[in-house]
């Protein structure tokens, strides 16, 4: 079997240029990674986005006083012996998920409803979801994809991971696909990643082994047939490219570009884990025990150098999970009903409630990536940055008693309920809660949160248009 | 071919009462519209969900554009089959073609990641369906356990491909034996010559590797599952003369995915190699023969599973305070009643209009006693004949009523709108944005569901959409939110089923409900798209509108079952075609 040498280098065209091809309108984009003098301990900045789905209520979660030293809000109660590792972040905004927006060249979109589809859709990509119920779908590439072009060459085995805690479709949202509410990462345009559900699936892809009874010969050789594999299946990929049309040829685009991968990912089988993963984990149907073993596989991913970029949904927008007891009480409702707050007060209460568990698990995160040492001595969460929240603010005005921010429908895209752990080896300036006026936009903090991980670009989505201000401090 | 389209009918065509004509688009930020004739309005605005109006650029020189939607679109144009995107196979067909293709018992995808599903429901859109680098993983495993287990002594494969006598004709022979009938079944048409001698060549060269001749054909196996060639379902159209239309064995394929999520069997991949699938009678001998075979379970369960939400269902959380004896027992209870009574509407030739109005079920005991409904004993479900108008089709179902519930409440509003986007493809237009839909207010407080929402309709911007959807749920108000039958709510006030329709048509009742919705010209309309859409794996345009259409006619001029209409589906030029395929560069 003959090898294509075309197509090697087809993958680093892809890899750089993916963001062009899916938007031609953002050539400014292309990442590129500052080649910079390393130091043999350098680790690189890992990188990591945690969803939270129906928005969240800001009022127990944000403190009253800006800067470091803050007093802890009851809402990050359970982080007290983390305060110094994260910033709490407030006034940012991704406008393209609310219905109407000005855009910056003067053209208006009044997109309607659709809050909940537009707040996955665009929550990483920051771009303008195209409104349609068909199969006509349009997104932007994500800021996590985006890092993963840039950083595949550490870990070109596995750019990145996505992860989703549940499977399930809670169908479409007011004109809009369901798709875009199933997805926070998106390849380009039209391809979301593929999203990973089982613990045990992830430990087998990060840590697979090699056969230890084989000889370096033997290897070898089974790398030479499962090329040969690869090989045909390119040989038959190139008969139907002649014969199909241009929408189909996308698809077989996608085909080549995951060959590839896997051809990558064959060829540096065998290589094994650098560093002990433990015991491969169960598979528990509780949502809240699953959540914790995908974060000691984020970590593990990270201190073993597996990937470098990480994604996950803790749950899909719409969702309907009943946080049973997770206050201690029976809260027996369905997360997206009460999240519109129509039940008043005991609604909120509920939400806030589960507001409090999801800021539990971000601190248990951070505590895995904390207790792990690198090799320039600091801390893996040093050397991370990891983005935990949602696209809405979902404090609403219908309360006054226990919504003291009164303003605003529940679902809202600005303010946006963030919370940044780590340091970014060095690029952040933990232990603060961040204010920005005047709406901020999230796509400025991805560009900031690329450049800590040495991934340069110039503008991101719709809004960003270089570095958000106050993250060095 | 993007567009949705939506069909007018009775209730769009009203005029709502209190609404001035031109301030309702305003009303509802869709000030474009306002352009329009208002009679036209109500149409436009179902459209404004779907992005119809103006997205289609139908062909035509001078005079006025043809506007779809409008009644005599389709006498304006010539209707095109559109193209269906190269689609790979979903979850459920590759775990049903593998189990055909190896006579395996495993089900490898049931580990791929999950499928995204099409805004129309349906999980099987082509252009939807992507790769991507952990699904090719995925095939990777796949193809390697599953070439290992074909390859075992006495594996159903085995027997199928690899009965050739390697001593008496050769191994080399019998390489290119296995390749010729494994390729002809995975490929789901015969192999070229230049594609026999790959495979050969990909055999070869393992045996050149030190594999042995078993070895050797499980690599070559391997290969055959992870090309492109079996992962997609290829339509290239037919050579020749006309490209538009299928090639016999990729309209075989159409028909197995259709009806079994699964390759085609022996028979289908003889006729079409026989080229008897062109004929329109054949066409019909098959589809009743693929229904009668149990591999259309699949058609049932995915087909009507997705249809009627049946998958959402598993997901519907009634409060466990409220309804503790909701439990998994019921809830797989309520979803094989569907399915088992969708089933028998299409077995029976029974007039589509039976799943709305029904004297029978299918029950288990478990079920029976959560409807009250006496006589029934033990786990195994059968037909129950119904002596009562308070059940019988589905409006009536344990999972719809369910699905379409609040965990603790009923919500006429969303089986209003369950009904209007399902059952009559009409879906209503969205809620103008920063409208107050809270009904739970103080001032509420101790008013009936429905006069929280009679009295929300009081807002003429809300009244716009909620006298489409609210009457027909209000019609369903005697099924609590577990669909248990009742005459008072929680709260002790009595039950009010009784609706007025915005065309001033009343009914008490689901039955007389029902009864109104089958005659409603949008619902065998609807049924068939839903249909179509499945068996073609895209989305419709407004173009299909004409090829529904066509559908429609052709089954009413039999009996207008469900099966007539799968068979119509199947007898239509829009899905026997390739579509218009764009040139190769």
């Amino acid at each position: 079997m003959k090898k294509k040498s075309w197509h090697l280098s087809r993958r680093l065209f892809l890899g750089g240029a993916g963001a062009t091809i899916a938007l031609p309108l953002f050539e400014s984009m292309i990442p590129t990674r500052r080649r910079v003098a390393r130091a043999a301990t350098d680790t690189g900045v890992r990188l990591a986005f945690i969803y939270v789905p129906n928005g969240m209520i800001r009022t127990n979660l944000m403190p009253t006083a800006v800067g470091a030293g803050y007093t802890l809000p009851s809402g990050l109660a359970s982080l007290a012996d983390l305060q110094d590792d994260f910033c709490v972040l407030s006034g940012i905004a991704n406008k393209v998920g609310g219905g109407s927006y000005t855009y910056p060249d003067g053209t208006t979109s009044s997109d309607g409803p659709g809050d909940h589809a537009r707040d996955t859709g665009t929550f990483l990509t920051a771009a303008r979801l195209k409104k349609t119920s068909g199969d006509d779908i349009r997104n932007g590439i994500s800021v996590d994809q985006v890092a993963a072009n840039a950083l595949r060459e550490f870990t070109p085995e596995l750019p990145s991971i996505e992860l989703a805690t549940k499977e399930g479709s809670y169908g479409g949202d007011s004109g809009y696909a369901p798709i875009y509410k199933s997805n926070i990462s998106w390849a380009s345009a039209t391809m979301p990643m593929p999203k990973a559900t089982n613990p045990q699936s992830v430990f087998d892809r990060l840590f697979a082994g090699i056969d230890p009874t084989a000889t370096a010969m033997e290897l070898e050789r089974r790398r030479r047939l499962d090329q040969s594999v690869l090989d045909y299946c390119i040989e038959d990929m190139h008969d139907l490219e002649r014969r199909l049309g241009t929408r189909d040829r996308e698809k077989l685009d996608e085909y080549l570009t995951s060959i590839e991968q896997l051809e990558v990912r064959l060829a540096a089988s065998g290589g094994g884990a650098s560093c002990d993963p433990g015991t491969r984990p169960g598979d528990p149907s509780d949502f809240r025990q699953k959540t914790d073993i995908f974060y000691d596989l984020i970590t593990m991913a990270f201190q073993c150098d597996r990937t470098r970029v990480a994604s996950m949904i803790l749950q899909k927008d719409n969702s309907v999970y009943d946080f049973v007891n997770v206050d201690g009480s029976n809260i027996s409702s369905a997360h997206h009903q009460i999240s519109h707050l129509d039940g008043g007060a005991a609604d909120a209460r509920k939400i806030m409630a589960i507001n409090e568990w999801q800021m539990q698990s971000f601190g248990s995160l951070l505590r895995k990536m904390q207790a792990v040492t690198e090799a320039d001595g600091a801390t893996l969460l040093d050397n991370s940055l990891i983005l935990f929240g949602g696209g809405m603010d979902a404090t609403g005005d219908r309360d006054g008693d226990l919504i003291s921010e009164a303003s605003g429908p529940v679902h809202r895209h600005t303010n946006m309920p963030l919370f940044l752990g780590g340091r970014g080896g060095g690029a952040v300036t933990s232990g603060r809660h961040i204010e920005w006026t005047g709406a901020e936009p999230v796509a400025d903090l991805y560009i900031s949160m690329l450049a800590a991980a040495g991934v340069d670009v110039d503008t991101f989505g719709v809004e960003g248009t270089g570095p958000i201000s106050q993250l060095a401090g | 071919m993007t567009a949705q389209f939506v069909l007018h009918g009775s209730y769009m065509e009203t005029r709502p009462r209190v609404v001035p004509p031109l301030a309702l688009p305003s009303a509802l930020g869709l000030s474009r519209l306002a352009l329009l004739p208002w009679l036209a309005w109500p149409l436009c605005l179902a459209a404004a969900c779907n992005g119809a109006i103006g997205d289609a650029a139908p062909a035509g020189s001078g005079g006025p554009t043809p506007i779809p939607g409008s009644p005599d679109y389709c006498q304006q144009i010539v209707a095109e089959p559109g193209h269906v995107t190269l689609r790979r196979l979903n979850r459920t067909e590759y775990n049903n073609t593998v189990q055909d293709l190896l006579g395996t018992t495993s089900a490898p995808a049931d580990v791929f990641p999950e499928d995204d599903e099409s805004g129309d429901g349906f999980d099987n859109n082509g252009a939807i369906l992507s790769l991507g680098d952990l699904l090719m993983e995925n095939y990777d495993a796949a193809a390697r356990s599953l070439s290992a287990e074909a390859l075992g002594a006495a594996s159903a494969a085995r027997g199928r491909y690899l009965d050739c006598d390697a001593g008496a004709l050769g191994e080399t022979a019998c390489a290119r034996d296995f390749v010729e009938r494994f390729g002809l079944r995975a490929y789901r048409r015969p192999l070229d010559a230049t594609e026999a001698d790959r495979l050969v060549a990909l055999y070869e060269n393992a045996r050149a590797e030190g594999e042995s001749h078993d070895e050797a054909i499980a690599l070559t196996m391997r290969g055959i599952l992870m090309s492109p060639k079996f992962i997609f379902r290829v339509e290239v159209g037919a050579e020749s003369p006309d490209v538009n239309r299928l090639g016999d064995y990729e309209l075989a394929s159409r028909l197995s995915y259709f009806l079994w999520q699964s390759m085609p069997d022996e028979e289908l991949l003889t006729q079409a190699g026989a080229g008897l699938l062109q004929d329109e009678e054949e066409l019909r001998v098959q589809v009743d023969r693929m229904l009668a075979d149990e591999k259309s379970d699949a058609f049932f369960l995915n087909f009507a599973g997705q249809w009627l939400q049946l998958r959402r269902f598993a997901y519907a959380t009634p409060n466990a305070e409220l309804f503790p004896e909701f439990d998994a027992a019921l809830r797989q209870a309520m979803t094989q009643e569907t399915l088992l009574f969708v089933r028998h509407v299409v077995e029976s030739n029974a007039p589509v209009s039976t799943l709305l109005r029904a004297d029978f079920t299918y029950l288990n005991e478990r079920l029976a006693d959560h409807y009250g409904i006496a006589g029934v004993t033990g786990p195994e479900f059968r037909y129950v004949a119904l002596d009562t108008a308070d059940r019988g089709g589905i409006l009536t179902q344990g999972s719809i009523l369910t699905t379409t519930s609040h965990p603790d409440t009923t919500s006429p509003v969303r089986r209003g709108e369950w009904v209007l986007d399902n059952l009559l493809c009409s879906p209503p237009p969205d809620p103008p944005a920063d409208v107050d839909t809270f009904i739970q207010s103080e001032e509420n407080a101790g008013l009936s569901l429905r006069a929280k929402l009679e009295r929300h309709r009081e807002d003429p911007a809300c009244a716009a959409c909620h006298d489409l959807m609210d009457p027909i749920g209000f019609g369903m108000e005697n099924f609590d939110p577990i669909g248990r039958f009742r005459t008072e709510d929680r709260d002790g006030n009595p039950i009010d089923s009784s609706g007025v329709l915005p065309d001033e048509t009343s009914f008490v009742g689901v039955a007389e409900l029902s009864g109104i919705l089958h005659q409603d010209e949008r619902y065998t309309t609807c049924v068939t798209e839903k249909v179509l859409t499945f068996a073609l794996g895209r989305s419709l345009g407004n173009e299909d509108r004409c090829f529904v259409e066509e559908i429609v006619g052709q089954a009413q001029v039999r009996d207008t079952s469900l099966r007539e209409i799968v068979t119509q589906v199947v007898l239509n030029e829009v899905f026997r075609s390739a579509g218009g395929r764009e040139e190769s560069p």
